[in-house]
Parts: structure tokens; C-alpha cells; sequence
């Protein structure tokens, strides 16, 4: 089995009210953006680099709302397009070494004016034997109640997820 | 969930021909000769693919008489799209704070600019 051949793809598309300028400095220094890398579950975020250039290294600690631990996220940029493009790995793992995910994030920015479209595209690496220590987070429960227990609708999901690589 | 599986599922998965099965599968039980059929494929070329998904615990297969009925199991297929659906999340949230963060500093800024007049 080929890793490539196994990627799995996720879009999400996003327009904001904002200029290009300010969207690509939202993502791109530290000031701002510990202001908003908070996903639910998570205290504020703690940036220990952002070193947005080509080969440069960015890493966020990211503490457990619950108050015991965090993990951290962390990578290399790829490519730098000031205000049209900006990709990276995305690694995330804990303390003890348990991995989250590994991805490889491209985010392109559109400039529409007064508005921005994100495109955020996620290539994410599906766990493997080999990575011995990957763990699932526990989620919220019920959070894709309504319409995981349609068994069509999951085979679709997740053949369209990668579809998106062929 | 043990992570192993979870590596089993993925790497069944990474067929197209395992994923348009499952996708018949999904619809209902079907025998393995009636799977066969729409993919003109010999019957040991599906049942290689079957136990492929029957090790990774996607299916189930049994005897009833001379048929033999395959069964799709929806356990490991959610804990698939949740691990999906949990990073896509992750990216979800983040931009939901982007869209408040973005709003608020330009409020701000205008209140500053109105200020200075």
C-alpha cells in the first residue's frame, strides 16, 4: 500500500469580512493569531514560534481545557505568498509522545474586495501500524448524531474524502 | 478505540474497489456472487477484497445454506469518519475564532480612528 495512494482530503472554504491584508496577518503573526487558534476543548494557545519563511519552524502549545496537560502542534512552513498563499506540515502530538494527526495544510487566500475567501485544504496522513502511538481524542459525544447512523451516508463520506487525492 | 484498527480500517479503505463494495453494502446484505455481478469481476478477485474487509472488521460473512451473505459493520466505519470529522473540526473552531477575532479588531480600529477625529 502506498502512502500517497492513501491520503485522505479535507476542504473547507470559508469568506470573511475583512481585507487580504489583515486575513494574511491574522495567520501570520503571532499577535494576532493567539487571539483565535483556540479549537474547542483547548485554553488559550501559547506560540513559541512562528517563523513564517520557507523552511521556517512554527510551535504551539495548546493546553487541555480540562486543566491536566496539552499538546503541541507544530511544523515547517512550505510555501510563503504573502497574501495569496501559505502552507505547512501540521503535526500535533502530546507530552508522552502520542500522536494526533500529521497533515500538510495549504491555505490560499482569494481577495475579494473587502472581503477574503480562505480555502483551507488539509492532506491528513491516516494513521498507520507503524506510528505505534496514535491516539483518538475523545470528542464531545453526540457531535455527529443525526447522520452517522446512516451507513450510506458514511461509506459516501468517506469515499468522497478520498476521492478528492485520485 | 485501539489505534490499530483504526490503521486496519484506513488501509481498507484505500481501495476504490473495497469502497464501491462497502457502498453496495451499505444499501443492504447481499450475497457474494450478487456482489460480484456490477464490478465484472471473478469471484475470487471480490472475496481477496472481502477479506481484506472482513479483517479489518468492516464486514461480516456467514453461511445460510448454499448462500453465503456478507454484511457491512457500521462500528469501525464511524470511528473513521469521527477521526476525520474530529480534525476537520479542529480547523472548523479556528476559523469560527478567525471570523470573531477579524471582526473585532476592526471594530476596534474604527473606535480609534473615530477617536482621533
Amino acid at each position: 500500500m502506498s502512502a500517497a495512494r492513501n491520503d485522505l482530503n479535507l476542504v473547507v472554504t470559508r469568506v470573511f469580512e475583512a481585507p487580504v491584508g489583515l486575513v494574511w496577518e491574522a495567520w501570520t503573526r503571532p499577535e494576532h493569531l493567539v487571539h483565535w487558534w483556540k479549537p474547542k476543548g483547548f485554553h488559550k494557545a501559547r506560540i513559541e514560534s512562528l517563523d513564517v519563511r520557507p523552511g521556517g519552524k512554527w510551535r504551539i502549545y495548546m493546553p487541555f481545557d480540562t486543566g491536566k496537560g496539552g499538546c503541541t502542534a507544530y511544523g515547517i512552513y512550505k510555501e510563503v505568498v504573502p497574501r495569496e498563499r501559505l502552507s505547512w506540515d501540521d503535526f500535533c502530538d502530546d507530552e508522552d509522545g502520542n500522536f494526533f494527526h500529521k497533515a500538510l495544510v495549504t491555505v490560499a487566500f482569494e481577495d475579494l474586495g473587502d472581503k477574503t475567501r480562505v480555502t483551507l485544504r488539509a492532506r491528513l496522513d491516516p494513521p498507520t501500524k507503524r506510528d505505534a502511538k496514535w491516539t483518538i481524542p475523545v470528542m464531545e459525544e453526540g457531535w455527529t448524531e443525526g447522520w452517522k447512523d446512516n451507513l450510506e451516508e458514511l461509506v459516501h463520506h468517506l469515499s468522497a474524502t478520498h476521492k478528492e487525492t485520485q | 478505540m485501539p489505534a490499530d484498527r483504526l490503521s486496519a480500517t484506513f488501509a481498507a479503505l484505500a481501495d476504490p474497489t473495497r469502497r464501491a463494495i462497502l457502498a453496495r453494502l451499505a444499501r443492504g446484505e447481499v450475497t457474494v456472487n450478487e456482489l460480484a455481478e456490477p464490478f465484472d469481476m471473478t469471484l475470487p478477485a471480490v472475496s481477496k477484497h472481502l477479506k481484506v474487509l472482513e479483517g479489518a472488521g468492516l464486514i461480516a460473512r456467514w453461511r445460510d445454506a448454499q448462500r453465503r451473505p456478507c454484511r457491512i459493520e457500521a462500528v469501525p466505519l464511524k470511528d473513521a469518519v469521527e477521526w476525520l470529522e474530529r480534525y476537520r473540526k479542529l480547523w472548523e473552531d479556528r476559523l469560527d475564532g478567525l471570523g470573531v477575532y477579524l471582526r473585532e479588531v476592526q471594530r476596534k480600529e474604527k473606535k480609534h480612528v473615530r477617536r482621533k477625529k
